[in-house]
């Protein structure tokens, strides 16, 4: 029984871990962008986060750099995050101010060669799934704009349900760009889908000083790893367009007013997964 | 008639063939040979630089292969990346094997960062940005708006948008001051506004929207996030004599809030 016990002891210290680290290689450019997203769209509420794309030169990664300072201020300084907590949301405050911001995926592409990983909270838990890298299949349009000081150039692609369009400059010549958004013969600088509902822009090249590429997650035990992307899309559906997790949290801590979960009025950037 | 459809068909086809694909292979490399892995192959026609009619990255070992159509004769190869000098070459559009031979060098991007602006129109209120015009030595609001182009502030602190005397003087959409706003003007610390709002066009009265277009403009000042509040007292006393004694007095108390 002594046995069971330590080797119970055994596993459970084996799966947690306060962060996952893998650096591959050094990375040769930083952009910072300014993602825009829709949440609302009947009342056009829409929210702002910065995002940062570090670039090595064979891998990217794309993450909200508030939420990994967040994430890691957990792990290590778990008194300084609750006084900052406690500060930007004090009793009293009914609307709730995460900390971290918003956003909260992060993505690490061509960490492992040809493979592309997602991770994300969802409705309170880590969790991670891994997908082959599929690059879009871009249209170069003939429209030109200066961006940034960069000679910039317009193209298409359809992607996963929407129709996105990049302002990609040749001279800064790595294919990269925000999120998914890659492949094509220079950085996208500036990015946003025929809908309007989610845009990426570019406010800040850094090539100097910089951390190196790789996998950084700050979490307490090692996150769920999903089968695919659509279970995770699903996941996603369920907790927060169909508002599983709010009328969850409600029953849980609130009033219970809110009893029947309310449909939120807005998609993913990824819709190709079975939905309403 | 199918004959004729087949002639079509056939006129088609070959058309389709004389703009032909054009395959071209090669690889860039180094003077001394070495191979350089993940640099972006561009091939323009040489009548329009700017289009982009195909493009890959190079493998490992430095090779590359894509397919264009063009009727142009001949073409620009572009090989570039973070590593070496960007290299164009001319030429002939024709299938086959070109390779580059490219110079390494230093990165050398420009490092960018966005500032925000210092005026950005939305819709029809133009806004100005109070921190991008505020200097040291500015004690009132009057002394920020002064610096602002197109708005003048006279010694009482009444304010005109383009030579035109401003109708109403909002603080966070709040019109308390009325007529006496230069109170406001001259006291407030402009380190506590964000922005300058010009609302041109504004008709403050509910029922006259929309229908009588308004010429004066009306100026807003909205708070920095994070300011609590501004807390303003202003005293006045005054004392003389003429035939009768005189006097003035007057105090004011205001504190305005940002309201989100």
């Amino acid at each position: 029984m002594r046995y069971v016990s330590l080797f119970l002891l055994l596993f459970v210290a084996s799966t947690s871990v306060a962060q996952i680290i893998k650096d591959k290689e050094s990375a040769i450019l930083e952009v910072h962008y300014m993602k825009t997203w829709v949440t609302d769209t009947l009342e056009n509420r829409s929210y702002s986060e910065d995002m940062t794309l570090r670039v090595g030169k064979t891998a990217a990664m794309f993450y909200p750099p508030k939420r990994m300072w967040v994430d890691s201020l957990l792990q290590t300084n778990f008194e300084l995050h609750e006084k900052l907590y406690r500060e930007m949301n004090p009793p009293g405050q009914i609307e709730y101010k995460p900390l971290g911001g918003l956003e909260r995926e992060y993505l690490f592409r061509n960490i492992n060669a040809g493979e592309t990983i997602v991770a994300r909270i969802i409705a309170g838990d880590h969790y991670w799934y891994t997908e082959p890298t599929e690059m879009p299949v871009w249209q170069i349009l003939s429209e030109t704009k200066e961006l940034l000081g960069y000679s910039c150039q317009l193209a298409s692609c359809d992607f996963r349900g929407r129709t996105w369009y990049a302002w990609f400059s040749t001279d800064i010549p790595v294919n990269e760009g925000p999120w998914k958004l890659f492949g094509l013969p220079g950085l996208v600088l500036e990015a946003w889908d025929s809908k309007k509902h989610y845009a990426y822009k570019a406010v800040g090249l850094y090539i100097q000083n910089l951390q190196p590429v790789g996998i950084r997650l700050y979490v307490r035990n090692k996150p769920f790893m999903l089968k695919s992307r659509q279970a995770y899309l699903q996941k996603m559906y369920k907790a927060y367009i169909q508002g599983k997790f709010a009328s969850q949290m409600s029953a849980l801590y609130g009033n219970g007013a809110q009893s029947a979960p309310t449909q939120a009025q807005y998609d993913y950037q990824e819709r190709d997964y079975p939905h309403k | 008639m199918s004959r004729r459809l087949y002639i079509l068909l056939f006129c088609s086809v070959t058309s389709v063939l004389a703009m032909s694909q054009t395959d071209i292979q090669g690889s860039v490399k180094l003077q001394n040979g070495q191979d350089i892995d993940f640099a972006s192959i561009i091939v323009s026609p040489v009548t329009s630089p700017k289009t982009i009619l195909g493009s890959t990255f190079t493998a490992e070992n430095g090779s590359f292969r894509l397919n264009v159509s063009s009727d142009c004769d001949s073409l620009i190869l572009k090989a570039s990346s973070m590593e070496i000098s960007p290299v164009a070459i001319t030429i002939p559009n024709r299938s086959g094997i070109y390779d580059i031979i490219v110079e390494e060098r230093v990165i050398g991007l420009r490092e960018v960062v966005v500032k925000a602006k210092k005026i950005y129109l939305q819709g029809d209120t133009l806004n100005y940005n109070v921190a991008s015009f505020l200097s040291q030595s500015d004690l009132s609001v009057a002394d920020v708006l002064r610096k602002m182009p197109g708005i003048t502030v006279s010694e009482a602190g009444h304010v005109s948008y383009q030579g035109k005397p401003i109708k109403n003087f909002y603080i966070e959409g709040l019109d308390l001051m009325k007529g006496h706003y230069g109170i406001a003007t001259n006291n407030i610390d402009p380190h506590n506004i964000a922005t300058v709002q010009v609302l041109e066009n504004h008709q403050d009265i509910k029922a006259l929207k929309g229908l009588r277009p308004e010429e004066q403009a009306s100026i807003n000042l909205r708070l920095k996030e994070g300011v609590k509040g501004v807390f303003n007292l202003i005293a006045t006393l005054g004392g003389g004599h003429g035939n009768d004694a005189l006097w003035n007095n007057s105090a004011i108390a205001t504190y305005f809030r940002r309201n989100s």
